[in-house]
């Protein structure tokens, strides 16, 4: 009886340290998930203020920024579209909300919500992917089309694309 | 993430709602229950039968098959339409662009200002004997009398009328352009591309105000500056009024050329070089 209560007692210790670390792990790629949609919304910012302001951005010698965001494909559809910037704002505090909601949930532990939870990883699934093929076709463009690479694009790509693989990564996990 | 789920305490996993879930799981064919609703089906917190484990594990990678089939779908799909978009976009390959930019010296004029004979040409850049001859004899003129150090000007004298009772105003978008190319001291660079790449026929619709700004861009113009000038018709007026001027100085074709303010009937290179010789051999100017 009482070995049998330690074994209960050495089990549960187990599950809650692993229980631990996965959940603090997933607390932390929420956060990264989180931080990496702000500076998404920090950069989008930056240049819709400048496409709107017809500001100089801050960029390389041969302004190939400012040749990408006063390009005809600075909008969507290119030419008469939204301007890029403002979709990629709108996208990013999407996902940020996205993001502050699951892990609200996730804190819940409601069983009700598992269901939600499964819903909403599977949402920025395909969320992220749209935005991975949407920043595909913008480099696209850039690289051939418009021949001039914006650093503040690639940057805003590889934060897209880090979003999908944090994404992918819960998908591929779910039970 | 998975074991998280799986061994998480969920003091509510105790309640109606997980049996109900177990149950669904069980009995449900598994192909029919959709990729998301998969989720959740397995309570936090308590042992599965292996039985439940080991449709837990069919579901799992069933629906992991399905995200890579269906993400690589995608992925292949969207790579085929950027590759139709890119190719569909590609800007326009402009024939004969000089290798190095001139600047000019000063607007619409080669040679030097007080020459003793102007060679005046009107001229529409979308007229084909003007591209004949710009293509023949420009470069004649150039070496035979203003490298020369002859006295000898040429001025160019925009006519644009082809594109009178066209939808688009060929003549006139292009001769804006090239005054926006002369305000960055281009206009000899921009009107040479513009009869080196001169369309097969006339008002074709291929000289738009985009293709203006990509010919900029390809001349290396402050392509910026340029696209401002275009947009904001600058010269609108300006080409109106060359228009108007050729027309009551009686020029009815292009090209035409004056020697000197005397007009020439044809635009042979022999004729010009007769009226230019003349011109430089009479005492007065």
């Amino acid at each position: 009886m009482a070995q049998n209560s330690r074994a209960k007692a050495s089990q549960t210790a187990q599950v809650a340290t692993a229980q631990a670390s996965s959940f603090s792990r997933s607390l932390s790629l929420d956060w990264l998930f989180i931080g990496l949609t702000v500076v998404g919304v920090g950069i989008s910012l930056y240049l819709t203020w400048a496409h709107f302001t017809d500001t100089s951005i801050i960029c390389t010698a041969d302004r190939s920024c400012d040749t990408v965001n006063r390009s005809a494909y600075a909008y969507f559809p290119p030419k008469w579209g939204i301007p890029v910037s403002i979709l990629g704002v709108i996208a990013y505090l999407g996902l940020a909300g996205l993001a502050f909601y699951r892990r609200k949930i996730v804190q819940t532990s409601a069983e009700a919500t598992r269901f939600t939870r499964g819903q909403l990883d599977m949402t920025l699934f395909v969320a992220t992917l749209g935005g991975v093929v949407f920043s595909g076709y913008l480099t696209a463009m850039e690289l051939w089309v418009i021949n001039a690479i914006c650093w503040w694009c690639v940057a805003s790509a590889l934060i897209i694309s880090s979003l999908f693989i944090i994404s992918v990564v819960r998908v591929w996990a779910l039970d | 993430m998975a074991k998280q789920n799986d061994s998480k305490p969920r003091p509510e996993a105790a309640g109606s709602n997980t049996p109900g879930n177990l149950k669904t799981a069980e009995q449900k064919p598994a192909a029919a229950r959709p990729l998301t609703t998969n989720t959740g089906n397995y309570p936090s917190g308590r042992k599965l039968t292996p039985k439940q484990e080991a449709i837990r594990r069919r579901a799992q990678k069933r629906r992991r098959t399905q995200l890579l089939v269906i993400g690589g779908l995608v992925v292949v799909i969207a790579l085929a339409l950027i590759a139709i978009i890119v190719a569909v976009s590609q800007p326009t390959k402009f024939e004969a662009l000089p290798a190095a930019a001139t600047t000019d010296e000063r607007p619409l004029e080669i040679g030097p200002a007080d020459a003793k004979v102007t060679v005046e040409e009107y001229g529409d850049y979308q007229c084909p004997g003007c591209k004949l001859w710009h293509d023949t004899s420009q470069s004649r003129l150039t070496t035979d009398y203003i490298k020369a150090g002859k006295g000898v000007k040429f001025v160019f004298r925009p006519y644009p009328f082809l594109d009178a009772r066209a939808a688009q105003r060929e003549s006139h978008t292009t001769l804006e352009a090239a005054y926006c190319a002369s305000d960055q001291k281009r206009f000899w660079d921009y009107h040479d591309a513009l009869y080196n790449n001169q369309p097969l026929s006339e008002n074709s619709g291929f000289w738009s105000v985009d293709r203006t700004k990509q010919l900029a861009s390809a001349l290396k113009l402050d392509v910026e500056k340029f696209n401002k000038c275009v947009d904001a018709n600058t010269y609108r007026a300006k080409a109106n009024a060359d228009a108007s001027a050729a027309i009551n100085k009686g020029i009815n074709q292009t090209p035409t050329f004056l020697v000197n303010g005397t007009k020439l009937s044809g635009a042979d290179y022999s004729e010009l070089q007769k009226a230019i010789d003349e011109a430089l051999n009479s005492p007065a100017k």
